[in-house]
């Protein structure tokens, strides 16, 4: 009896710690991923930050980004016109093409909503699609009441290449200054610059241009 | 004796946890090859051959608020056009002759409302949205009028989602994440959401293709590819999953050295193979686009005569060669098409004089006269042959 006793106990001791090495190799995996996925998401924002980095070492390396006057520019009702007659004051720019993610869309759009449409500095979304059929459709999409043109052709800045979308201003003489992308993993950096531009109100020498 | 006795419960529960983890539906039913040699393949095919003379052209009726964005996924379901965009983030629902029968447009980040569409599913009685920012599932009639919704479980992922059989199929391609490679979930119902999972091959892919995974339903059974993976796997009508066709590009796949997905058309001979593109299956055939480094090759195999081969270009020689012929979206035992009102203005200038089929140029060439460039996209309806 005493025997049967020990083999039972024996059995139960060898069955909890099977369990218990079970939900550990769980946690452990658990953690791993968790690593992991912090590990891609630092990745992602060191990539984006990367991006306006080289951005700005290029512009300061150059004399400066500057869009054509002549670029043409389509409205939604399929009117053609030169970008010269469509910018005519500093403008806050957000550049947005087919490339990029419906969520990082629908987010820039959301942040250029709530902080820059009580500003006076005007905006303005330069976008890059095969069509104004498609343009329309995000405007209907996105419910974007900002004036909205598009592109067929890329722009001459290195954040136009990337997969992510981007702010920057336009001033008079079409010199492009303070690029921003939009980093989807910290909105909060995207948001600051938004407030820190709207709330300014027309004066850009904050951002020391 | 007694001491075995007393083990006996041990080992049953061994064999017992054993048994439940393996959880992969699979048999080993015999698997068709199909052999790739670059120095046999046809020039091109020529889609009349298995095409009846019958077809359709549907003019997808055009309103501010029925744009269509880009076309992602088109079924024809219950006498209905269901199209899935993604970029105006709606399900359009169109009757047979092109008119307009309703829409799901419910952006937000409340009940009832979604971020994006990722992707859609069409039965018979509803139509299920999955939003992968939010993690819900969405249940619309085919009025557009939401039935229910349900987050998705944290232990399940979708790439694409589809019906077979009136079930619910989660799509899962290849990736790193903590739910595991290539999936494929059956959801027995969205709020349940009680699921077989099956993990149809455990080796890790070759490669990683670019256009994630794939699948094809017809009568019989459904079609699955995955990123990067050579086979083909089936989906039966009783829920079982096989491996049924591997493609075998006799050592000519696509490597990468250095473990970059991005420098794969730097490190590979131009003939090397990237991943199979998408399949497509009826009853009797089935499609396949095959991706290369610098080509890209289409496949076409039946399955009455059990051959098949390999060519550069479909096409159809009723209409004409410059008429782009990919059987990519098929329903039941039609090739369903679309084409932007843009290339309806190129078509009508090249098909002119080559085209055969009874009142295809006339009625395409009143479909550009009465439409404006932006109009929404055109579809196309052909029937395979029996």
């Amino acid at each position: 009896m005493k025997r049967l006793v020990w083999y039972i106990l024996f059995v139960l001791v060898l069955l909890s710690s099977a369990i218990y090495s079970f939900h550990l190799r769980k946690q452990l995996s658990g953690a791993d991923a968790c690593i992991l996925m912090y590990d891609k998401k630092l990745a992602l924002m060191h990539n984006s930050v990367q991006n306006v980095i080289n951005c700005m070492k290029l512009e300061a390396r150059s004399e400066g980004f500057r869009l054509s006057p002549d670029l043409v520019v389509e409205d939604v009702s399929g009117n053609i016109s030169a970008l010269m007659d469509v910018f005519t004051e500093p403008t806050l720019v957000y550049r947005l093409t087919e490339m990029h993610c419906n969520s990082c869309i629908e987010h820039g759009i959301r942040l250029l909503k709530e902080e820059c449409n009580n500003t006076k500095l005007p905006v303005m979304i330069l976008c890059r699609y095969e069509s104004v059929r498609k343009v329309r459709a995000i405007c209907n999409s996105y419910s974007i009441d900002f004036p909205i043109f598009n592109t067929p052709e890329r722009f001459n800045i290195p954040l136009d290449d990337m997969s992510t979308s981007y702010f920057f201003i336009v001033d008079e003489s079409f010199k492009c200054y303070g690029f921003q992308t939009f980093i989807k993993e910290i909105p909060l950096i995207t948001e600051n610059y938004l407030k820190g531009i709207c709330s300014s109100s027309m004066n850009l020498n904050f951002i020391g241009y | 004796m007694k001491i075995y006795l007393v083990f006996l419960p041990f080992y049953c529960l061994m064999l017992t946890v054993l048994s439940a983890c393996n959880n992969c539906n699979i048999n080993n039913e015999s698997i068709q090859t199909f052999v790739f040699d670059a120095s046999h393949v046809g020039k091109s095919f020529d889609f009349s051959e298995i095409t009846d003379t019958n077809y359709l052209i549907i003019a997808l009726e055009t309103s501010e608020d029925f744009l269509i964005g880009e076309v992602d996924k088109i079924e024809l379901k219950n006498n209905k056009i269901i199209i899935f965009d993604s970029m105006s983030r709606a399900v359009y629902l169109f009757n047979m002759d092109g008119t307009r029968h309703n829409r799901i447009f419910n952006p937000g980040r409340g009940p009832g409302e979604y971020m994006e569409i990722s992707s859609m599913g069409a039965s018979d009685s509803v139509i299920i949205i999955f939003d992968n920012m939010l993690r819900k599932l969405m249940e619309f009639d085919y009025n557009g009028i939401l039935i229910r919704e349900a987050a998705l479980s944290s232990d399940i992922w979708a790439n694409d989602i589809f019906f077979f059989n009136d079930n619910l199929y989660l799509h899962v391609h290849w990736g790193e994440e903590e739910w595991g490679n290539s999936r494929l979930y059956l959801l027995d119902d969205i709020v349940n959401q009680n699921y077989r999972y099956y993990l149809p091959f455990d080796k890790i892919p070759l490669a990683i293709g670019n256009k994630g995974p794939s699948y094809s339903v017809c009568n019989e059974n459904s079609s699955l590819i995955y990123s990067g993976c050579d086979t083909v796997f089936s989906i039966l009508s009783d829920g079982n999953v096989i491996p049924r066709y591997v493609f075998d590009f006799k050592g000519r796949r696509a490597m990468y050295p250095s473990g970059r997905i991005e420098l794969i058309f730097e490190e590979n001979e131009d003939d090397r193979i990237t991943n199979i593109e998408w399949i497509s299956e009826t009853d009797r055939f089935l499609f396949a686009e095959i991706g290369a480094v610098r080509d890209v090759y289409f496949f076409i195999y039946d399955k009455n005569r059990k051959r098949g081969n390999f060519y550069e270009l479909f096409n159809n020689l009723n209409i004409s060669r410059y008429f782009p012929f990919h059987p990519r979206r098929l329903s039941g035992n039609q090739v369903v098409l679309t084409e932007s009102m843009f290339n309806m203005q190129h078509l009508v200038t090249v098909i002119k004089d080559d085209c055969k089929l009874e009142g295809f140029y006339d009625k395409t060439k009143s479909i550009v006269d009465n439409g404006k460039l932006e109009d929404n996209p055109v579809v196309f309806i052909f029937n395979l042959k029996n």
